[in-house]
């Protein structure tokens, strides 16, 4: 069963601020009010993915996954 | 005569460099003509090195007529993307921050094409730093579709689509982190191929997002980008994430036979929102693929907008982090297009690495569903007609999204890591290119190449080339 993704929010000035106070990178108002609801949409995206996980997923898998479907996998 | 050089395929080209019915002089000096007359028009390069290319061709020759032992690109004049690195050489990137910019290291992918022959004419147009698909660039001017100037020519790699279609080179090198060689290939009417993550060597070319960098080659048929992935595939000492898989003669993979193979058409996500003649296109396609032995399979494929999405939790910080510097020092000296960078400052490292760590899953979810049923996957890379430049311009940074949507059905195969070939399928209402792609398991390129060269024996779109003689005419 799906579980429900956990919802987080957004803001422009949430996201102009951590802009400036981590990166040291001004974001005028206008285009963080535009950017807010895409970078809402993705954190989320990434929150019910990780909900998905195991502890032991290891991103370095990638290659080695990649190898490994060249061939269609056995029948279990 | 001149015609009829840049008539040839760049296969053919190279046989009649060898027999030496055609020297490599003539074909340098032919492509150098029609770019002088075009280059105004179409903005596909950003540096055209004349005296270099016609002097390595002479060399070429020569070293034909002595006899000595040449590779498969010998005397070919290509052009590539401006962002693989030649040590010494400025490479902007499409960048003004770059503009300047003269890397300490060569890409080994221009080692490659170099050690197999080929003629470097210049470097080509892009997007500021391969950021946008659609060709915008106001550094270096707007890269313009060969098949009509007031459409775009699709991005990242704008000028390689442009001047393979317009025939003022025989291939060209891309790079494609959300299908940046398949939208100017589909745009222009030729061929491109996004690798398997990993087939080909990343070392010496600017990055957009490590993750999810592709390098690949556009070229007019199918048989011409096999022979450019046989010379740039391969495992690379400088590239820890390039494969070591073995490369295959993509050219003798090229038999014609297609009987039995599952064509995947998938009813979810791919054709949403599609113009009624790009559906038309693509149906066609299908037909075509099936008269030559091909069986359809309808499918729901596992929902490619989490791939996007997650693709771009994994780009976006990437981008930044490429980018970090010059947005605090220099981001004046950006276009509109720096609101497709700054995302990227704001997303947690933790959901960076939680896209990555579903990644593998993910992929294995993926093609288990989609490649255990069917053997490839066909769908449109932009499922509406080519827009006009000033359509697909931004009207601002909170505009991007739009335009970026030009991208969506490209992203998710960048995310999973597969190989994606576009491939010309006629025009759409408004007379621009229609192209479907064909998406395989990892490492599936030859049976890719198989079925679309199969695909270009019974049609000729491969063939049809735009009618630029009214910027021709003296």
């Amino acid at each position: 069963m799906k579980k429900n993704r956990r919802k987080t929010m957004v803001t422009a000035e949430l996201l102009a601020s951590i802009s400036l106070t981590l990166r040291g990178t001004r974001i005028t108002p206008a285009v963080a009010q535009a950017l807010a609801p895409n970078l809402e949409r993705l954190n989320n995206a990434a929150l019910a993915a990780a909900e998905e996980s195991d502890f032991n997923d290891e991103p370095a898998r990638f290659a080695s996954v990649l190898a490994q479907l060249q061939t269609p996998s056995p029948r279990r | 005569m001149n015609d009829d050089i840049l008539d040839l395929g760049l296969t053919e080209l190279a046989a009649a460099i060898r027999k030496r019915t055609v020297s490599s002089y003539e074909a340098t000096r032919a492509c150098l003509e029609r770019t002088e007359r075009l280059q105004p028009h179409l903005n596909c390069f950003i540096s055209i090195e004349a005296d270099g290319a016609l002097k390595a061709a002479r060399a070429a020759d020569r070293a034909l007529a002595r006899g000595a032992k040449v590779g498969l690109l010998h005397g070919v004049p290509l052009a590539h993307k401006d962002l693989f690195y030649r040590k010494g050489h400025i490479s902007t990137g499409g960048a003004k921050i770059l503009r300047d910019y003269r890397p300490r290291v060569t890409a080994t992918v221009i080692e490659r094409m170099q050690a197999a022959g080929a003629i470097w004419l210049g470097t080509l147009n892009m997007s500021e730093f391969a950021g946008n698909p659609t060709g915008h660039n106001e550094h270096f001017g707007d890269c313009r579709n060969a098949w009509n100037v007031q459409h775009v020519s699709g991005g990242s790699s704008s000028g390689s689509g442009v001047a393979v279609a317009a025939r003022l080179c025989y291939g060209s090198l891309g790079s494609d982190t959300g299908g940046s060689i398949r939208h100017p290939a589909a745009f222009n009417g030729v061929v491109g191929l996004k690798p398997t993550y990993g087939r080909v060597s990343r070392f010496g070319v600017l990055p957009r997002s490590w993750s999810l960098d592709n390098v690949g080659p556009l070229a007019r048929t199918v048989r011409d980008c096999a022979r450019l992935m046989r010379v740039i595939a391969g495992a690379d000492p400088n590239d820890s994430t390039c494969s070591s898989e073995r490369v295959p003669d993509y050219e003798k993979e090229l038999t014609g036979n297609v009987k039995g193979l599952r064509i995947g058409v998938p009813k979810n996500y791919y054709y949403e929102n599609s113009s009624a003649d790009v559906r038309r296109r693509m149906q066609e396609s299908l037909k075509a693929l099936e008269s030559v032995g091909a069986r359809l399979v309808e499918l729901n494929v596992p929902d490619p907008q989490r791939l996007l999405d997650l693709s771009n939790v994994i780009s976006q910080p990437e981008v930044a982090a490429v980018h970090g510097k010059w947005l605090r020092e220099r981001p004046q000296d950006y276009s509109i297009w720096r609101g497709a960078i700054e995302p990227g400052l704001v997303i947690s490292a933790a959901s960076y690495l939680e896209a990555q760590m579903a990644r593998p899953r993910l992929v294995r979810e993926f093609i288990d569903a989609v490649f255990g049923r069917v053997d490839l996957l066909h769908a449109p890379v932009y499922s509406k007609p080519v827009p006009t430049i000033a359509e697909a311009m931004p009207r601002s940074p909170g505009d991007i999204p739009r335009v970026q949507g030009i991208s969506r059905n490209n992203r998710p195969a960048n995310f999973l890591g597969i190989p994606s070939l576009s491939v010309p399928a006629g025009f759409s209402s408004n007379g621009l290119p229609v192209a479907f792609q064909l998406m395989g398991r990892p490492f599936s390129e030859p049976l890719l190449l198989r079925v679309a060269d199969a695909y270009q024996r019974v049609t000729d779109w491969h063939r049809r080339s735009p009618d630029l003689s009214r910027y021709l005419a003296k």
